[in-house]
């Protein structure tokens, strides 16, 4: 099966920011000109995470992400604030392919994994994992990094699977924004546990990152962030170079 | 009590910045050394429309000509920049951001051979101790005055049971450190990260590269200066001290900064000064980590982490002033085009004025003294004004999310 | 010659934007079918794909979609959960009956990999297929955990994990891909253009 790359955008509407370790809030560009930017250069899929919504404990800003969506033909993962069934229909409807959901389902109520996921297809549901390790294991975060939930992201994802999600977005604090590389143990860990895709996300530096950590954990997907936004590489560069090292993606 | 004023002499009508978060009642900096309970404060000024001081300096800066600043740098750094191979600035921070940025800028990019000099925190965190060995990793020498733990103790715990504001024993020691290094070794140049003006220290302050000496120096008898709210020379006496083992804390001699030729300096003047790109530019180029989760009393991550005593801190200043670290914090990234009002509002509202669980057990034990003594201590400092009982429990009587603007 | 496409309205569900989009990019004029009454509006018929089996079937009865759909002979395409209710039943939360258009039934995807199937795959055209014209070498994109189970009018199948499902079919004026068109880039462009280009009512 092809590897998916993904852009992955950490929006404050009306922006794309790229935070480290998440935190900092550095503008890198308008959301609806960097998504259309990396469709072009051949992203398998765009993912549009709202990283500010949950902690400023405010509604999800619907009108950026429909802007977005315009002109965007592969599909569109919209995370960030989703409190409600409400809601994930609403994005469905300005044009989300998938929803991605965090703070909410691990922190108030993950019982909305299992309505969304029998509403509208557990394909369509993404659970998205900020690890942070401590020590032999790591721990879920929320509210973009910062906020602690006690949850095992090992036990996390296997529940979130079992409650019907259908892939999961593993991020890690320890690695993100930091171009040194993917917390490999992590990946691993996590695709080998659950039988949903999973896409990993977090400290992709160089080709050799990437190239590595498809190579180790056999993940779905990789998104990445830093190394597209300061265009260090592209999409088309990232994929050339897998196809050349026998990785299997798309054209 | 006057009709216009309270406790502290601070305004008994809570108004809050139209453009930042803080509200009337923010003390500016003062100089600490005749500190006593209930003295009166200077506040934050706001102007005619109702804005901060601190926000109008943000604004100014928009005026201002940075390439000039930072010729004038240049001319500074070439001015005592020593071709001997010998030390030629000194750097004091603790590894924190804006020291990891100056000493960074200063010896890479214009060439100095800075000496760090560091006053610890009074309790290391992790991160804390982990982030200071980082800094040093890049490439830094370092002098660390470790004051006399069993004074320092008492100081602190006579400041915050006092003066409720455990903190002053560390910021004389940081303050007057600098200056006394340059003189006992001879290096003029003192330069530290950002301006305190930066958070609401008076406007004139930052019109000068420098920092006002009277902050850091006087002449004194040991009869007028107060540490903690207590008399030195009684403290001297009721503990059996020696004149040494407070030295730290007391100003230094103004005739010898004069003979050195000493000079406070503030990049902050030099430099467009963004708190943000201070931390991007420390995690990208050293190994530098920020905190593992937010602060209590903030959302914040990369803001003074390395001192558990800064948890209480914030905590007194909370009841004694009615914000905390989310409206410091916020109030910073709102003026530098961070995050906008609303989200800062947002913020504060949610974190702000957190009890300090994380640390209070061993503050407690650093002062030595019980969680009861600190609960009493803490309500003999809630400003009256500023707080009203419901329910049982204490709420702020005017809060900037519920105040009209 | 009037040739509007009109995308049935499920209800909550539905991917109804992405691909209004798409069809618009192939230089379609296209509506949104909330009523029965709009099916005369129409000269060709899109069924979208985000949602159960279930829930589409129950939101097409409460409509009065059913009957309208099952005597048209409009080119219909139905794509993903839109190409599976063109079965005759379905498995997912129970067993549901579908449009029957097909004999086939909806089955959970069984392999030794990670399901759902997500993300890009090839086809490989087993008999013709109007919408597939000059796609055969193209990769589009799947998401999906259940698969169509039949024999007949299949017109592609596509491998993952050594295991081939059904990724295209066709019947008379019935077509349906299991992938997403209007996320599969130029190719899924392309796919509705060849829709928009199919003659009109049989």
């Amino acid at each position: 099966m092809r590897t998916r790359i993904i852009a992955k955008l950490d929006v404050k509407p009306p922006y794309v920011v790229k935070p480290i370790h998440f935190e900092g809030l550095r503008k890198i560009g308008i959301t609806s000109e960097l998504a259309k930017k990396y469709y072009k250069q051949g992203a398998d899929e765009i993912m549009y995470i709202d990283i500010v919504s949950s902690l400023y404990q405010r509604d999800i800003v619907f009108n950026e992400i429909e802007k977005t969506a315009n002109e965007l033909f592969i599909p569109f993962g919209v995370g960030g604030a989703i409190r409600s069934l409400e809601d994930i229909s609403k994005l469905f409807h300005i044009g989300a392919d998938k929803v991605v959901i965090n703070t909410y389902a691990v922190q108030e109520n993950p019982e909305i994994i299992n309505k969304a996921a029998e509403i509208f297809g557990n394909q369509a549901i993404v659970i998205n994992i900020e690890a942070k390790k401590w020590g032999a294991h790591w721990e879920c975060y929320t509210d973009c990094g910062r906020i602690r939930t006690g949850r095992g992201v090992l036990e996390w994802a296997k529940e979130v699977e079992s409650r019907g999600a259908g892939e999961i977005l593993l991020q890690s604090v320890d690695k993100d924004g930091r171009n040194r590389g993917f917390d490999l143990e992590l990946c691993k860990k996590i695709v080998e546990s659950v039988d949903i895709p999973v896409v990993v996300a977090s400290g992709a530096g160089s080709l050799e990152d990437i190239k590595e950590v498809i190579e180790c954990a056999k993940p779905s997907g990789v998104a990445i962030a830093s190394l597209l936004h300061y265009d260090k590489i592209t999409i088309n560069g990232i994929k050339k170079y897998l196809r050349n090292n026998a990785i299997e993606v798309s054209k | 009590m006057s009709e216009l004023f309270g406790r502290y002499g601070l305004p008994l009508e809570v108004k809050y910045c139209k453009k930042c978060t803080i509200s009337n009642q923010r003390p500016s900096s003062e100089r600490e050394f005749g500190s006593k309970k209930d003295a009166t404060k200077r506040i934050i000024s706001f102007d005619g429309e109702g804005v901060c001081s601190a926000c109008r300096h943000n604004e100014a800066k928009e005026l201002i000509n940075w390439k000039e600043r930072e010729k004038e740098l240049t001319e500074l750094c070439n001015k005592h920049r020593r071709k001997d191979g010998s030390f030629d600035c000194i750097v004091p921070g603790s590894g924190g951001k804006d020291s990891v940025y100056a000493a960074h800028i200063l010896k890479y990019k214009y060439n100095m051979n800075p000496l760090t000099i560091t006053w610890p925190p009074n309790l290391y965190t992790n991160i804390g101790r982990k982030n200071f060995s980082a800094w040093l990793d890049s490439g830094f020498t370092n002098l660390t005055y470790f004051p006399n733990q069993k004074v320092h103790k008492l100081l602190t715990k006579y400041a915050f049971l006092n003066l409720g504001h455990p903190f002053q024993p560390f910021m004389l020691g940081q303050m007057n450190l600098a200056p006394k290094i340059s003189y006992e070794r001879g290096i003029p140049l003192v330069i530290y990260g950002e301006n305190p003006a930066e958070y609401g220290s008076a406007i004139e302050e930052n019109l000068l590269p420098t920092k006002d000496a009277s902050y850091y120096s006087s002449e004194f008898q040991l009869d007028d200066i107060y540490l903690g709210g207590v008399c030195t020379k009684e403290i001297i006496q009721d503990n059996n001290l020696k004149y040494s083992e407070l030295d730290a804390y007391l100003p230094a001699d103004p005739y010898k900064l004069k003979k050195n030729k000493t000079e406070v300096h503030y990049l902050g003047y030099y430099i467009n000064w963004h708190p943000q790109e201070m931390y991007y530019f420390s995690v990208e180029k050293t190994k530098f980590e920020p905190m593992p989760f937010r602060v209590e009393g903030s959302y914040s991550k990369y803001s003074s982490m390395d001192d558990k005593l800064d948890w209480l801190h914030w905590y007194t200043y909370y009841i004694k002033f009615g914000m905390g670290r989310a409206t410091q914090d916020s109030s910073q990234e709102i003026r530098n085009g961070d995050i906008t009002r609303d989200e800062g509002v947002c913020l504060v509202k949610r974190f702000d004025g957190e009890f300090p669980y994380e640390f209070l057990n061993d503050c407690c034990k650093y002062m030595e003294i019980s969680k009861e003594t600190f609960l009493e201590a803490i309500e003999s400092f809630r400003t009256p004004h500023l707080w009203e009982k419901r329910n049982g429990k204490w709420k702020l009587s005017s809060s900037v999310w519920s105040k009209r603007r | 010659m009037s040739n509007v496409i009109g995308i049935v309205n499920y209800g909550i569900a539905g991917n109804i934007h992405s691909i209004k989009k798409a069809i618009e990019a192939a230089d379609g004029i296209t509506i949104v079918i909330n009523e029965v009454s709009q099916f005369s509006d129409v000269d060709k018929i899109v069924l979208p794909g985000v949602g159960s089996f279930k829930d589409a079937m129950q939101e097409l009865e409460n409509d009065g979609f059913l009957e309208a759909l099952k005597n048209t002979t409009k080119p219909i395409l139905g794509i993903c959960l839109g190409m599976q209710i063109l079965s005759t039943l379905g498995f997912e939360y129970g067993k549901t009956k579908g449009l029957n258009f097909i004999e086939a039934e909806v089955r959970p995807i069984l392999v030794d990999a990670k399901v759902p199937h997500v993300g890009f795959n090839t086809i490989e055209l087993i008999n013709s297929n109007e919408v597939l014209k000059d796609l055969e070498n193209e990769e589009f994109y799947f998401m999906h955990s259940y698969e169509v189970v039949n024999y007949t009018n299949i017109s592609s199948l596509t491998e993952y994990s050594g295991h081939k499902f059904v990724s295209s079919i066709q019947k008379n004026n019935v077509y349906g891909v299991q992938f997403h068109p209007e996320k599969s880039r130029d190719a899924g462009i392309k796919l509705f253009s060849n829709f928009i280009n199919l003659q009109g009512e049989g």
